[in-house]
């Protein structure tokens, strides 16, 4: 099994978590209009048909949306409560959060009760409320005997004094798309279920499912380059500590997210994808990288040094860089949407429960952590004892710093920009690999391979120069630019769908009113989101996909530059960040267990479009 | 007066508590209580939130009612982040017998000044059709003084119990269909989650600065 179709598989099984725990009832139809509920004789309807001499069927046609409690029907004649059977339809068990378990009906309710001709006037009660929303006082309404009409005990106009009231104005909407309830329901529902305990051992095994996605994948070269940096091969309990250290402080910069998300209302993960956030971790990996070159010994500020007390002062240091890198990697270099990330978000957003919020996220990134810290304790073991090997290790790791540091850039400079940077580095790694030394004619295997990887290196580097000079963005082809000079071929970055770029709710309103009745299917992405480069590389292309998506329309809302009308916009769908799929039926209308967040594979998108053709 | 004598009927249905004695009282205090003004002002409900403020929430709930439990973190959330909400709390108590137990408990501990207190704890008790026992439980663990409400129980039950009235008459008069009902501002509404109250309330305020200029 490949470590591809591993994480596959792992993505499913959260996606399946998170789908079954959406899927749960109470979920569905919260109405946030405010829009006055249905009189409750056109919620539940009753009528009464003569099936016999001796018998009247009652029957309750009750309006979508709405049920009735099967234990609080109950039928009076004259002073005499009558024996209420069990009720023909389809009870179903109702579990609320706040309601517990009842027995409720929806659709058609029916009871037979016993009643002759001259039996008088039947007194027939029945309660029942609004799925998610408004419930009625008792019902009581008078079944005649003879006639079988139903009448009301009293007239229940309102009075003139009603209609200082009115219902509430459809405000224009700040959103084009009406959104289903999504995935607010994670935390209350987990929360329903089993409480804090639940909630947060849910969260560190969603954070450790997550662990094998491309977002984390970058803290491992960095997690293992802190480790390196101590320059001499560390003990099980030294990469325990260092590795403990970079996921605590990884764990925390989540929390933190919770609490940022809580005060300012704006992802901080998303608002640190500035030129200058970027620029400055860049800056850092890049000092880091000089300091594992043994240009100098990097000191931290002693205030900070001191704080990771009772360790010698080099150990703290390296315990406190170590906390540094990971706090950082987690907002800056993975900045990845997930499902759960989003949930919590919501769930802060709408609740304004920091606590439990913040720490919903802090057991989230321990569990992205839980694979780190067995990798950075049993990891070092593989590495060579002390030696002059070490340093060979050390360098090695600080190329992996510079290139992090590019790959940071990247997010900032054009692409052609980038690749001469790659070109440099590749370079840099071809003299260091010493691809322009000089072989002794007694030199071993290791030299001439070493300098055979490095004039590769080199070769590949004067490559990317040259595609680079060339107007060349893509370090996998990169001659694709005099390829194109000399065929009518364009070779595209990849065979990616064509969708429609907005940038303002109007243009997304524009742009799905204008699908001529076909779905939508709205795109959140943004340049510097890893994981939407491997949608764009492995789910887009494909063939079968491409042919699912054919009947939408494909809508993509662009938020690399985190702008404010951005920032609304993601608001107001209740996305927390990108990768988000929103699938919207011809009216605007968002189907309920569609969206897709964070890592999208062919089958999660497939089954999303299938389930929105279906509702068509 | 025929609304009111129908709703009449399913209250004493359910309780029976506030039986004969009341409901032949004169129809015409009645009607003299269902008026916009105490709608909104009457002296005797309570109030929370900024009793200065400049749009008035009007509340009807009942301590049985899921959605009523539901949406009070969001109605709380939502008055206490803008600031300038007045709310108004009227005991509906029209869901199950006990509602009628938990309306007149949570009255009865205004008079030690923690309605507040009374109500929060009520409307966090999951579940409908709570005991009255479980009721006093939760009152009782949010600092309630039960021997003083109690007393009050006794000592005030006429003016609890026309509180209630006059809150069922003018849901009546409303045509309420259920809970939970808000009124805010100029608009009536019913399952209003943070958002929506957020929504409604920024439309009111703009209602009535259009109404007033």
């Amino acid at each position: 099994m490949s470590l591809k179709s591993i994480r596959s598989a792992l993505v499913a099984v959260v996606l399946a978590l998170i789908a079954s725990l959406l899927a749960s009832p109470g979920f569905a139809q919260v109405t946030s209009s405010g829009a006055m509920p249905l009189p409750p004789d056109q919620a539940f309807r009753l009528a009464a048909t003569r099936v016999d001499d001796g018998l009247v069927r009652l029957e309750w046609t009750i309006a979508t949306g709405y049920y009735l409690y099967q234990d609080r029907f109950a039928l009076k004649l004259g002073q005499e409560e009558l024996a209420v059977a069990q009720a023909e339809g389809n009870p179903q068990s109702k579990d609320d959060p706040t309601f517990g378990v009842t027995t409720v009906y929806h659709d058609r309710a029916a009871l037979a009760v016993p009643l002759a001709g001259d039996a008088g006037s039947l007194e027939v009660r029945y309660q029942g409320c609004q799925e998610n929303g408004i419930c009625y006082p008792p019902q009581v309404r008078h079944v005649d005997a003879a006639t079988l009409a139903v009448a009301s005990p009293g007239d229940h106009a309102a009075t003139a004094l009603a209609s200082q009231w009115s219902a509430p104005e459809p405000s224009a909407p700040s959103s084009p798309i009406a959104i289903a309830d999504n995935d607010s329901g994670m935390v209350g529902s987990l929360l329903a279920r089993g409480g804090v305990v639940l909630v947060l051992g849910s969260f560190m095994l969603f954070g450790m499912l997550l662990a094998f996605t491309p977002c984390v994948f970058p803290m491992y070269p960095i997690l293992a380059g802190t480790i390196a940096r101590q320059g001499e091969a560390p003990t099980l309990a030294r990469g325990f500590a260092l590795s403990l250290a970079y996921v605590l402080a990884m764990a925390s910069a989540f929390g933190l997210l919770g609490v940022a998300a809580a005060w300012s209302g704006q992802n901080l993960q998303m608002a640190l994808q500035s030129p200058l956030a970027i620029g400055a971790v860049s800056a850092l990996f890049l000092v880091f990288a000089l300091s594992m070159f043994g240009l100098f010994e990097l000191q931290l500020p002693s205030a900070w040094v001191k704080a990771v007390g009772g360790l010698g002062r080099s150990r703290r240091g390296s315990l406190a860089s170590a906390a540094l890198l990971g706090f950082t990697s987690a907002l800056i270099v993975g900045p990845c949407v997930t499902a759960p990330l989003a949930g919590a978000l919501i769930y802060i957003a709408q609740t304004g429960d920091v606590t439990l919020g913040a720490a919903s996220l802090f057991a989230l990134g321990l569990g992205q952590g839980v694979p780190l810290i067995i990798f950075g304790t049993l990891g070092p073991k593989a590495l060579p004892r002390a030696g002059a090997w070490m340093n060979a290790v050390r360098q090695a790791f600080g190329f992996i710093f510079i290139a992090t540091a590019i790959w940071m850039l990247s997010r900032l400079l054009p692409p052609q920009a980038t690749l001469a940077l790659w070109a440099l580095f590749a370079i840099g790694i071809a003299v260091w690999l010493g691809a322009f030394d000089a072989l002794s004619v007694d030199a071993g295997g290791a030299r001439r391979t070493a300098k055979a990887a490095g004039l590769a290196a080199g070769l590949y580097g004067a490559v990317l120069a040259v595609g680079a000079a060339s107007g060349a963005d893509d370090p996998l082809r990169p001659l694709s630019g005099l390829v194109a000079m000399h065929s009518d071929v364009t070779i595209g970055k990849s065979e990616r769908i064509a969708f429609h770029a907005v940038g303002n709710p109007g243009e997304l309103q524009a742009q799905i009113a204008d699908a001529d009745g076909r779905p939508s299917l709205l795109y959140v992405t943004a340049d510097w989101c890893v994981t939407c480069t491997v949608i764009d590389r492995s789910v887009l292309p494909d063939p079968a996909i491409q042919a699912k998506l054919a009947g939408f329309n494909l809508v993509e809302l662009d938020v690399s530059d985190n702008s404010p009308v951005q920032r609304q916009m993601m608001q107001s769908l209740q996305v927390a960040g990108p990768p988000t799929m929103i699938f919207v039926d011809a009216n605007g209308r968002e189907k309920a267990g569609t969206r897709l967040v964070g890592d999208v594979t062919k089958t999660t998108l497939k089954t999303s479009a299938s389930r929105m053709e279906s509702a068509q | 007066m025929t609304g009111l004598s129908r709703r009449h009927a399913l209250f004493a249905i359910g309780a029976g508590v506030l039986a004969t004695p009341f409901m032949g009282r004169s129809a015409l205090a009645q009607f003299a209580d269902v008026s916009k003004e105490m709608i909104l002002n009457d002296p005797a409900a309570p109030v929370g939130g900024d009793p200065k403020g400049d749009v008035t929430i009007v509340a009807f709930l009942d301590y049985n009612c899921p959605f009523c439990k539901k949406s009070a973190p969001d109605l709380d959330r939502a008055v206490k982040e803008d600031g300038e909400v007045r709310l108004v709390y009227k005991d509906w108590p029209v869901i199950r017998p006990t509602s009628i137990d938990g309306a007149k408990l949570a009255l009865a501990a205004k008079y030690q000044g923690k309605y507040d207190g009374a109500h929060h704890a009520l409307m966090a008790i999951p579940g409908s059709g709570v005991s009255k026992e479980k009721m006093r439980k939760a009152l009782q663990a949010a600092g309630i003084d039960m021997r003083r409400l109690d007393a009050d129980m006794k000592a005030k039950s006429a003016e609890i119990e026309s509180i209630i009235k006059r809150n069922m008459a003018q849901a009546d008069a409303l045509g309420l269909t259920g809970t939970p009902t808000y009124l805010i501002g100029p608009f009536m509404t019913s399952t209003l989650d943070y958002k929506g109250f957020k929504q409604v309330i920024a439309d009111a305020r703009a209602k009535q600065a259009g109404a007033s200029q």
